[in-house]
């Protein structure tokens, strides 16, 4: 059973992590992910709405997420990051790989564009 | 004989035959005890054996655990001797570098390489431990060594890529790192950089003002064929510019409150790397940061 906030709209699974994505919660959060996209969509959406940090370890998870929903067919976003988490995510880089978005629905669409 | 109905003669042959049964009867009680008795030997020897092998044994695992620690030890050793001593003549460099546990995933260097250009890069594997130590001083020896096919090192995309094509994750037991490198002109004074999903490099003008430098792009290793850009700046004499990676400053400075880069940026620009230190551990409280720390400052 996934602890991770999720659902599908729109053909996409949106993954909603709460607080915090650091050592101490990344492996479960990829472990959830792992599952959910085996049972669902793999396209991703990450909304960070509830985010409020994200450690190198979350990164990471980010990442290997990315790239088995990529090895899927399909492709990962992120959507709704607060300001301290949209500096993590510049300063990795993951802004211009991943794409930053202003809404879930903004997000989903430009992954069906892909 | 037979017994009497009287009981003469018959009774005295009732005890004798008493006797020897409890006689016999003694002597198997006798020889059970003699058993027991045995086994108790038996068992407190194997007991005294199991002693002495379990002692052989502590023994051995101390040995084997006062190995793996001079091991350790001599890695850790390795890693700072491939550090290179503070540059005394302009530019000069001050550096820290502490890891977490033993062993970190921080390593950084610099270099001529040639009469003109002097390059400067730090680095950072994710995780710690032997593995990510193994990485840092890898490709610190490939930077520093200039082992990378067909590229100029004064151009730092140009190399971020080529050490992105050369450490793909996948053929690294799935290990990345993040990098700033940059290359000063003396001619010219121009210093031209790069960096891979690594935190921003702080230069501090002669005046004060603070500018951060960096480049987009991810870390090495994550995705192939990634390309990473040069960006530039003219320093100045006076200038002072610190490489750091993001242990040097991700410290909780309240139950899930980080440390502000921001905040850090003004405390670096102000203070000696030693102070700085002090300042992150005072921020973290007590025991050992969560990750390593280091800092490398370069005078212009």
């Amino acid at each position: 059973m996934s602890n991770l906030n999720h659902e599908v709209i729109g053909g996409a699974l949106v993954l909603k992590p709460s607080r915090r994505i650091d050592s101490s919660s990344a492996k479960a959060f990829e472990d959830d992910a792992n599952a959910l996209l085996d049972a669902g969509p793999k396209l991703v959406v990450v909304d960070a709405a509830d985010l409020d940090y994200i450690s190198s370890a979350g990164l990471r998870v980010i990442l290997t997420t990315a790239k088995k929903a990529k090895a899927g067919g399909g492709g990962l976003t992120i959507a709704c990051a607060k300001a301290n988490v949209k500096e993590v995510l510049a300063v990795s880089g993951f802004d211009n790989i991943f794409g930053l978005h202003d809404s879930v629905d903004v997000a989903i669409a430009a992954l069906a564009r892909k | 004989m037979t017994l009497g109905p009287d009981g003469s003669g018959g009774g005295e042959t009732a005890l004798a035959a008493r006797v020897a049964a409890l006689e016999e009867e003694l002597a198997q009680a006798r020889a059970e005890l003699e058993d027991v008795n045995l086994l108790y030997q038996a068992t407190i020897e194997h007991g005294e054996a199991v002693e002495d092998q379990l002692a052989e044994m502590n023994v051995a695992l101390q040995r084997t655990q006062d190995r793996l620690q001079e091991e350790l030890s001599e890695a850790a050793n390795y890693i700072f001797s491939i550090l290179p001593e503070p540059r005394k003549e302009t530019p000069r460099t001050e550096w820290l570098l502490v890891p977490s546990t033993e062993l970190g995933g921080d390593s950084f260097g610099y270099h001529e390489i040639d009469d003109d250009h002097i390059a400067f890069y730090l680095l950072d594997v994710c995780g710690h431990g032997v593995g990510a130590a193994l990485l840092s001083v890898t490709a610190i020896n490939v930077l520093r060594s200039a082992a990378l096919p067909r590229t100029d090192f004064r151009e730092p995309g140009a190399v971020l890529s080529a050490l992105n094509d050369a450490f793909p994750m996948e053929k690294q037991h799935n290990m990345y790192f993040t990098i700033w490198y940059g290359v000063y002109r003396r001619s010219n004074c121009e210093l031209r950089y790069a960096s891979a999903g690594h935190p921003p490099s702080v230069l501090r003008r002669m005046d004060g003002r603070v500018e951060t430098l960096s480049t987009p792009g991810i870390a090495i290793g994550m995705m192939e064929g990634m390309m990473y850009r040069t960006a530039h700046c003219i320093i100045g004499a006076g200038d002072r510019l610190h490489l750091v990676s993001d242990g040097t400053f991700e410290v909780e400075t309240a139950p899930g409150e980080m440390l502000e880069f921001q905040t850090f940026v003004d405390k670096m620009s102000q203070s000696e790397p030693g102070e700085v230190l002090s300042w992150v551990r005072g921020l973290n409280g007590p025991g050992a940061l969560p990750d390593d720390f280091s800092l490398l400052a370069i005078d212009f």
